[in-house]
């Protein structure tokens, strides 16, 4: 199986509740010849892919997502850092192919159909003996994912999106309405409420760049006696450092002795 | 209805094509239509003429003759005058080339700055090359205002040295002067629309012009939106786009790629100065630069440009009294000021044309006037004679919140194209300037490129329902030229749909047809349409006849407590809808309309506004009667009188209601957007009713509803039971009073059942 031969490395989805299993030898099991008679996912399919496509025949009784379910013994290759996520939607045919074929080419560097860089080679795992990033958590390679945005705040239930709806307009697709390629503003024009008679451009500098905040004018405070002297006497221990940093003299201090 | 031809082949062969979807070129039935295309119909000076192949030259020829070929009587002599000056218009070098483009697109753009004579003499071109009379059809040009469009006609006609309401004429809102023989039609976009609705293959026209379609009105923006379609529909339709500024190619774009023409404008250079710094008080900065423009500088009139009426009076008064200053200590020239905006009276905005006051005596130095005017003087009204513009940068703009259903009018920055436009004004007569109110890096960075059009600031209620009406189901892919936001438009539906103007599906109801006749806000047509349910669509069209007119109370600033006063005999404790039909029936006593100007002026209410009131109505009882909606009144000793309107006023207006609120004094609370809202300072509510319906939400520094009449729950949960569903609101002060209402009316039914027993 796919862990046989890592025991540190547990996938999350395979870590026990108590700590103590974590360390432990995994007890190994085989398949079942008859892959009917189970009916729960096996745990060790490791791919995140493959545990979808098992959620998704789940939801979606349809054909498509079913051969992956069987494929999980080519999973081995899918834990493994080189192939880009798309040749793993390859027809079931490669489930058969064993496979060895991706590792004996090194030579030709492949490179990753979505961020355009090379991919590292296979075998450098079993070099250095360490597990290597899969490419696809890489940074360079998320950032050149497609991003997916949060979904349209708008409420499903109201009877004027059902309509917009009807007519082909997706809420999520970031996409104003009118005709393709000709789409609209998504989002109303704000009102901004001007009062006063301020001239347009106050608060600009004369390049009409928004100039910094000016500081708020301080408030005059008025103090009892009592503030007044503690502050009299803070003004007289500031002024008397000042005057220190500016004339004292460390020889003057030397000679008088008090520097030391 | 869809022909104004008299003879009877017109109106069938117009009927026919709306039907007939293919080619009309291969239906045996329109075989006429073709066969005399290239053929005048008459041996006029017309009889050389061949449709869509005349020359500038043949034209001029028939222009110069004695019989105008329009009317076929003889030509005046004042008509030869003004075709004299009709020459000297910059359009008129271009004609053969206007017509050759003319001629070889179905769709064209037309640039033309103002002053170059597009409006009224493009029409007569393309009328001496389309003859539209020998197709039995007419050529329209759309105006964004009213006002252009009567005006624009007045003077073609005169040109053209025909009456007005024959073979030109015009048609608006309200108002339809046109005949059997008319083949030029000046109309506001809005009723292009309107016929669009009736005629959607537009087949009375042969060419449409879009004039001003710089400004982007709503109607404009659909029309557009239409006139890509029937194109497709109708090869035989010409389409002329008329644009004022230089976004020209966005137009080409949109209509695929159509050719463009540009004919140069008559102006002259303008000189732009900006302020170093930015001002703190732009009011205050614009009256000291005019008058140190009427200090420092040579001979012109000057345009200053505010938002709004009471900034302007407020200005004017101020250059004025500073402006006599300067005369009596610097022996400057006199100064006269005018100020300008939408609801002064028409003959005080008629003064702005007065000529600038003469020196006070022989050699002394010029005198000037000064103009404080609103945004209308950007781009609807031409002065001359202005050589300075002062433009602080800002202007009222409308604009249309969907989350909380509020159209409000903001002082908001303009844009570049239309600082540019202000700018232009100076430029008329003689090299100008232009001092603009702020810094250079405010205008690059602080404004925008170009004022958001119509559409995408406006509630789209009424637009959608004519959509619907148009037969456009697909809203999502409408071909606009600045399609709106999702959000705006799904209110719209959602709005109509509480209407019931529209069924859950958003198929047009049969309710939802009959108010798209009415040239009123979806919400005033259904109330209209339900009045008689309530056994008062007499008032209730009274009432909507005064809610679509400008304010019929004057406070002039002088006499505020006696119009006040006069107000207060008219008032209905109830609300102000109220108030407003006692102010309708008064007006339309005996005693009244004995001299009904001076009993306006005495009553301090707005004579203009009444009788265009009065015109209101009747033209919406015509409708009525034609949709056999039945007029009726509920006995005035009735003492459900006054309760029926009421409740009337809620079958159009429930989704413009407002509770107290439990907490502040006489504050607010809006249903579910739960706004919080004061009555407006002007009503004459006497007491403090629980629910409270208005007309408008005012924003401002504080938020107003004006307005407002006195309604029950009862009546709300009613009328628009699924707006008012209790479940759909959350727990709190609402909700409770709106589940009390309920237990009340069931409780009321219970009786009333037991009774019958």
């Amino acid at each position: 199986m796919a862990s046989e031969d890592e025991d540190y490395f547990l996938p999350l989805e395979q870590v026990r509740p108590f700590s103590s299993g974590v360390r432990r030898k995994r007890v190994q099991f085989v398949r079942s010849s008859d892959l009917d008679t189970t009916a729960t996912p096996t745990p060790a399919s490791s791919s995140g892919t493959s545990i979808a496509d098992t959620y998704l025949s789940i939801v979606m009784k349809q054909a498509p997502s079913s051969p992956s379910s069987p494929s999980s013994p080519s999973s081995p290759t899918q834990c493994a850092p080189s192939p880009p996520i798309r040749t793993q939607s390859a027809p079931p045919a490669q489930a058969i192919i064993p496979p060895p074929p991706t590792v004996t080419v090194p030579a030709a560097p492949e490179f990753c159909d979505v961020c355009n860089i090379p991919l590292p080679p296979q075998d450098i795992e079993d070099a250095t003996g360490k597990k290597h990033r899969p490419h696809e958590a890489s940074l360079v390679h998320q950032i050149c994912l497609t991003h997916s945005h949060p979904p349209s705040h708008l409420d499903r239930t109201r009877q004027g999106l059902r309509y917009l709806s009807t007519y082909g307009w997706d809420p999520d697709s970031r996409l104003g309405l009118g005709a393709p390629g000709r789409e609209g503003i998504r989002e109303p024009i704000k009102p901004r409420v001007k009062l006063g008679t301020a001239g347009l451009g106050t608060g600009l500098d004369r390049d009409g760049d928004p100039l910094p905040p000016r500081p708020a004018p301080t408030k005059v405070q008025k103090l009892n006696s009592k503030q007044m002297r503690i502050k009299v006497a803070e003004d007289k221990k500031r002024a008397e450092r000042i005057r220190k940093a500016f004339y004292q003299n460390d020889d003057v201090l030397k000679y008088l002795g008090e520097g030391v | 209805m869809s022909d104004n031809r008299s003879d009877s082949e017109g109106g069938a062969r117009a009927k026919r094509q709306k039907t007939d979807a293919g080619d009309p070129k291969n239906n045996p039935y329109l075989a006429h239509m073709y066969e005399n295309e290239n053929v005048s119909s008459d041996n006029g000076p017309l009889a050389k003429f061949k449709r869509h192949q005349t020359t500038s030259a043949l034209a001029k020829k028939a222009e110069d003759g004695d019989i105008n070929p329009f009317s076929g009587r003889p030509f005046s002599s004042k008509y030869f005058s003004i075709l004299k000056t009709r020459r000297d218009l910059p359009v008129h070098t271009q004609r053969d080339e206007f017509l050759q483009l003319y001629q070889q697109s179905q769709i064209l753009v037309f640039v033309g700055e103002t002053g170059s004579g597009k409006t009224t003499q493009i029409p007569q071109f393309v009328l001496y090359d389309d003859l539209p009379q020998t197709q039995g059809k007419m050529v329209a040009c759309t105006q964004p205002r009213r006002v252009a469009a009567m005006s624009v006609a007045q003077r073609v006609a005169a040109e053209m040295d025909v009456k007005l309401g024959e073979e030109v004429g015009y048609s608006i809102r309200f108002e339809d002067m046109t005949g059997p023989k008319t083949i030029m039609k000046y109309m506001t976009d809005g009723m292009l629309l309107r016929e669009a609705m009736n005629d959607p293959n537009l087949t009375r026209y042969s060419t449409i012009m879009l004039d001003e379609a710089h400004e982007r009105t709503m109607a404009t923006d659909i029309l557009m939106g239409l006139l890509k379609e029937v194109v497709v529909r109708r090869p035989d339709l010409k389409i002329i786009i008329m644009s004022a500024t230089l976004d020209a190619q966005k137009f080409q774009r949109y209509f695929m790629d159509a050719p463009l023409l540009a004919v140069p404008g008559r102006t002259h250079p303008v000189e732009i100065f900006y302020t170093p710094e930015p001002e703190q008080d732009y009011v205050e900065a614009a009256v000291r630069t005019v008058l140190q423009i009427h200090a420092t500088e040579g001979e012109g009139d000057i345009l200053l440009f505010l938002t709004g009426e009471e900034e302007i009076e407020d200005a004017s008064r101020k250059i004025s009294l500073e402006g006599d200053e300067m005369v009596r200590e610097a022996d400057a020239g006199p100064l006269k000021v005018y100020p300008l905006y939408g609801s002064l009276p028409p003959h005080m905005q008629q003064r702005i044309f007065d000529p600038a006051p003469p020196p006070r005596r022989p050699g002394g130095r010029p005198g000037r006037k000064v103009i404080v005017s609103t945004n209308i003087a950007e781009t609807s009204l031409t002065i001359d004679g202005i050589v300075y513009v002062v433009d602080p940068g800002f202007s009222k703009q409308k604009i249309y919140n969907p989350r909380i259903r509020v159209e409000s009018l903001l002082v908001s920055p303009i844009s570049k194209a239309s600082a540019q436009q202000r700018a232009g004004r100076a430029g008329r007569t003689r090299p100008g300037k232009c001092f603009r109110l702020y810094t250079e890096g405010a205008f690059k960075k602080e404004l925008i490129e170009s004022t958001y059009p119509e559409i995408l600031r406006s509630n789209l209620s009424s637009t959608v329902l004519e959509l619907k009406k148009l037969g456009v189901d697909d809203l999502v892919h409408f071909d606009l030229m600045d399609p709106p936001a999702p959000e705006t438009l799904m209110r719209a539906l959602e709005e109509l749909n509480y209407l019931a103007c529209l069924d859950d599906d958003g198929n047009l109801t049969q309710l939802g047809r009959l108010a798209s006749d009415f040239p009123l806000d979806p919400a005033l047509a259904v109330m209209l349409i339900s009045s008689p349910e309530f056994y008062c669509s007499n008032e209730i069209l009274s009432i909507t006849a005064l809610l679509s007119v400008p304010q019929v109370f004057v406070r002039p600033p002088a006499q505020r407590k006696r119009a006040d006063e006069m107000k207060n005999l008219f008032a209905h404790p109830d609300g102000d809808h109220l108030t407003m039909l006692n102010v309708y029936h008064a007006y339309r006593g005996a005693d009244a309309q004995a001299n009904p100007k001076q009993w306006c002026h005495d009553h301090f209410l707005s004579h203009r506004a009444l009788q265009s009131a009065d015109n209101v109505r009747s033209q919406l009882l015509r409708i009525m009667e034609r949709q056999d909606l039945e007029m009726i009144s509920t006995s005035f000793e009735d003492k459900k009188y006054y309760e029926n309107i009421r409740r009337a006023l809620c079958a159009g207006f429930f989704m413009q209601v407002a509770k107290k609120d439990t907490g502040g004094k006489s504050q607010y609370l809006t249903i579910k957007d739960n706004q919080n809202v004061l009555l407006h300072p002007s009503t004459v509510l006497a007491h403090e009713a629980e629910w409270v319906l208005y007309n408008e939400f005012v924003l401002t520094t504080k938020n107003y509803i004006r307005t407002v009449t006195a309604v029950k729950p009862e009546w709300l949960l009613d009328i628009a039971p699924t707006y008012y569903d209790i479940n759909s609101f959350p727990k709190g002060d609402i909700r409770s009073a709106l589940t009390r209402a309920a237990d009340r009316l069931a409780h009321k039914e219970k009786i009333r059942a037991e009774k019958r027993r």
